[in-house]
């Protein structure tokens, strides 16, 4: 699991009222179709990716910060980088130490 | 000793903003 992702700098994030977005900002305004929402622990790890944190070491920092057990916040991490993946928000960087 | 916040799945959810007359 102990995969680096860095973010894409053509997708800005913005808290507008209790609300986390996501806004891809790569086409004209007109062609943007969609945007993303994010949940509270979402939007926590979104701030979380950085580039050189691993996946285990954003993984630990939310397992200091909520109160989770580590299989339900290991299966729920990986899920959610596959989903930032595919809508274009992030990307792997390089494999973590081996 | 810290408390931990409350913790729900993270989630994210697409919305789509966007068919000749």
């Amino acid at each position: 699991m102990d995969k680096v992702y860095s973010k894409n700098p053509d997708v800005v994030f913005r808290k507008i009222a209790d609300e986390c977005i996501l806004v891809p900002i790569k086409n004209r305004v007109g062609d943007m179709e969609c945007i993303y929402t994010l949940s509270e622990v979402a939007a926590r790890i979104w701030e979380l990716i950085d580039g050189r944190k691993s996946s285990s070491e954003i993984n630990r920092d939310i397992l200091n910060e909520y109160d989770v057990s580590p299989e339900n916040a290991e299966r729920d991490l990986r899920e959610l980088f596959m989903q930032l993946e595919d809508a274009g928000s992030i990307r792997e960087t390089k494999d973590g130490p081996s | 000793m810290t408390v931990k916040k409350q913790y729900r799945k993270p989630e994210i959810r697409k919305i789509r903003l966007a068919c000749i007359t």
